[in-house]
């Protein structure tokens, strides 16, 4: 069996079973990097924090290190954090600002958007070194309303169309206002001693988990009182996937600015009266029944949000058994002080390496990893059959995979789905353009 | 009127070792209560109106480091004294299943260094802090931070009456912070 049928049998979308080993193993998890994360748009920045000129953030690519930069043309680009002199590292800050990033070891100078500018002792170079041909290797870039993300490949097809029908279910939180959003300061890091896609997969569609892993931080914000149902078996809540993207949750509208309010009527407030003019942008189905349900997302392959809580993060994958989550708050831009404060708090309170839910959700991932150094445990396929099959294209209202309601291996099976179109592709032929 | 300053400037160097003394037992027994999880214990060493709050940390060029406020940064805590009763509740909500079997927890607290505050009544204390959690068959986590405090003198002992743990860890290497410091 060559390498691409062995994977190939690893996902077994009819049946809903899926092989550990794509949790486990190194050539599997070498092969995402090459096939996967060097091939796909990902998610950098967001552009609030490269505003101005000569602001830039590092992150990650797969694991390619790379400048997210505001050059002087007002362009932002993505870069290689690494010298094309020696290799080394050119840039070793979280974020900042920089008229040029210079390299340490030789004092080789790279501008904002790359490009080699000089170096010490400059002149032993002449007739040595065409600059010109020696910058750093930039990714494609594009924007969706706000979010930066990059590609490797010039042969990938473009973001709207990698976002595909999916685009309307960011607007519900990217489009809210005219004035857009902005992320707030700082970023939250924390690593997980587990396989990235337990990440992505929970948020693509992981319904099933909140009420169970998460019952600790739902009794705690009840405050000693009955447990709310946060997550009613609400019929018209729903899975909803497109190109390996999923966007999980109810229809109440509620649930979740409830759940981050801790007692306090603000937040709920502020958000119903501005659901009309919410709705002229986004319609009322979106405006009143999707934003502040319980919903999370993610958009393939390893960018995440919950709706409402508002924390935007990557897993970012360190091997196959360890990956980085680095996390940040979005509000929209025109957000009053005080709730911007409640969201920011409430991420901490909630969904961070403190939360009082997150907190439970990061021994599930680290087990369900590492358990697979079991010779005889690894063979053992598992179970992603709820609802299999049943998604369909046809919701009068909404776009993309459907299937009602949430509780459903649906998403994930989509996920895996677009993530084996990838791993198992000759060619940009091989995938196709709608999953 | 005589402010902290003033009377700690006139206490005799006795004095001060029995300030720091005092203080330090104060810190031992907040640790103990933390080791323990006997937050009851510690929500009482805490003033009512306590400010908890630990920034997240990033790598930033010193030209761009800038003094950080609970709004201006992504924090693992910003807390009152509610949120912080709001974050005990889930351990004791019986339905923590990743807190049981317990975390080992162990809360070492050194180079204490008592100064005057500005406010009569309140001393101001840094102090390190050492927290080192085990946990299951292997899982070992270390981390080390710089505490800041002001603690309210209050019938012959102490309350926090504010908190800001500075982290020396930019990235948390662990699945979560499941720890008061």
């Amino acid at each position: 069996m060559s390498q691409i049928e062995e994977l190939k049998s690893m996902v077994d979308l009819q049946h809903g079973r899926i092989d550990r080993r794509i949790f486990w193993e190194d050539w599997i998890y070498q092969l995402e990097l090459e096939k996967l994360f060097a091939k796909s748009w990902l998610f950098v920045a967001h552009e609030s924090q490269v505003k101005n000129t000569g602001d830039f953030i590092t992150t990650y690519m797969g694991q390619d290190n790379v400048i997210v930069s505001r050059h002087k043309d007002g362009q932002i680009h993505v870069f290689t954090n690494s010298c094309t002199h020696r290799g080394n590292r050119i840039c070793f800050a979280d974020r900042g600002q920089a008229r040029q990033f210079t390299c340490n070891y030789h004092g080789w100078a790279f501008g904002t958007d790359g490009a080699l500018m000089g170096m010490h002792e400059e002149n032993h170079y002449d007739g040595f070194i065409d600059k010109a041909k020696h910058g750093l290797q930039n990714a494609r870039v594009e924007t969706y309303k706000g979010l930066v993300f990059a590609c490797f490949d010039d042969d990938a097809p473009n973001l709207e169309e990698f976002l595909g029908d999916f685009r309307w279910y960011l607007d519900v939180i990217l489009d809210q206002t005219e004035e857009g959003t902005e992320f707030l300061g700082g970023c939250i890091k924390n690593m997980y001693n587990a396989n990235w896609k337990f990440g992505a997969e929970n948020f693509v569609g992981d319904s099933l988990h909140v009420g169970w892993t998460h019952a600790s931080g739902a009794k705690a914000v009840s405050l000693g009182g009955e447990v709310p149902e946060y997550m009613p078996v609400d019929p018209e809540s729903f899975h909803a996937n497109a190109n390996g993207h999923g966007w999980e949750g109810g229809t109440d509208g509620v649930g979740t600015l409830e759940l981050i309010s801790s007692g306090n009527p603000r937040l709920v407030e502020y958000f119903e009266s501005e659901r009309e003019k919410m709705a002229k942008r986004l319609g009322e189905l979106r405006a009143r029944k999707l934003y502040g349900s319980v919903i999370s997302a993610t958009v393939f392959p390893n960018f995440s949000f919950l709706p409402g809580i508002n924390t935007m993060r990557t897993w970012l994958p360190k091997g196959p058994r360890q990956f980085e989550l680095r996390a940040w708050t979005m509000v929209n831009k025109n957000m009053p002080d005080d709730i911007r404060e409640i969201v920011q708090n409430a991420c901490a309170m909630t969904f961070s390496p403190s939360g009082i839910f997150e907190m439970d959700d990061g021994e599930n991932w680290e087990n369900s990893t590492v358990s697979n150094e079991g010779v005889v445990t690894r063979k053992q396929s598992l179970h992603y059959g709820l609802r299999a099959g049943t998604s369909h294209r046809n919701d009068p209202e909404l776009p993309g995979n459907i299937s009602k309601p949430m509780y459903s291996d649906v998403n994930q099976l989509a996920f895996y789905q677009r993530w084996m179109d990838y791993l198992s592709a000759e060619s940009w032929d091989d995938i196709p353009k709608v999953r | 009127m005589t402010t902290t300053n003033d009377t700690q400037n006139k206490m005799t160097e006795t004095e001060k070792m029995l300030l720091w003394y005092r203080v330090n037992q104060f810190y031992n027994q907040e640790a103990r209560a933390l080791d323990e999880e006997d937050y009851e214990t510690w929500f009482s060493m805490l003033s009512d109106d306590v400010h908890y709050w630990m920034p997240g940390r990033e790598s930033l060029f010193r030209k761009d480091e800038k003094e950080e406020t609970p709004a201006s940064n992504m924090n693992h805590y910003n807390e009152n004294l509610q949120s912080l009763q709001l974050r005990v509740a889930r351990l004791h909500s019986g339905a923590a299943w990743a807190e049981d079997p317990r975390t080992r927890y162990r809360h070492l607290i050194t180079n204490v260094e008592v100064e005057p505050s500005d406010t009569e009544g309140e001393i101001s204390v840094r102090s390190n802090t050492l927290v080192y959690r085990n946990r299951l068959e292997r899982e070992e986590f270390w981390l080390l931070a710089k505490r800041e405090d002001i603690l309210r003198v209050t019938e012959g002992t102490f309350q926090v009456a504010k908190r800001k743990i500075t982290p020396d860890f930019s990235c948390l290497l662990s699945k979560n912070l499941n720890v008061f410091l």
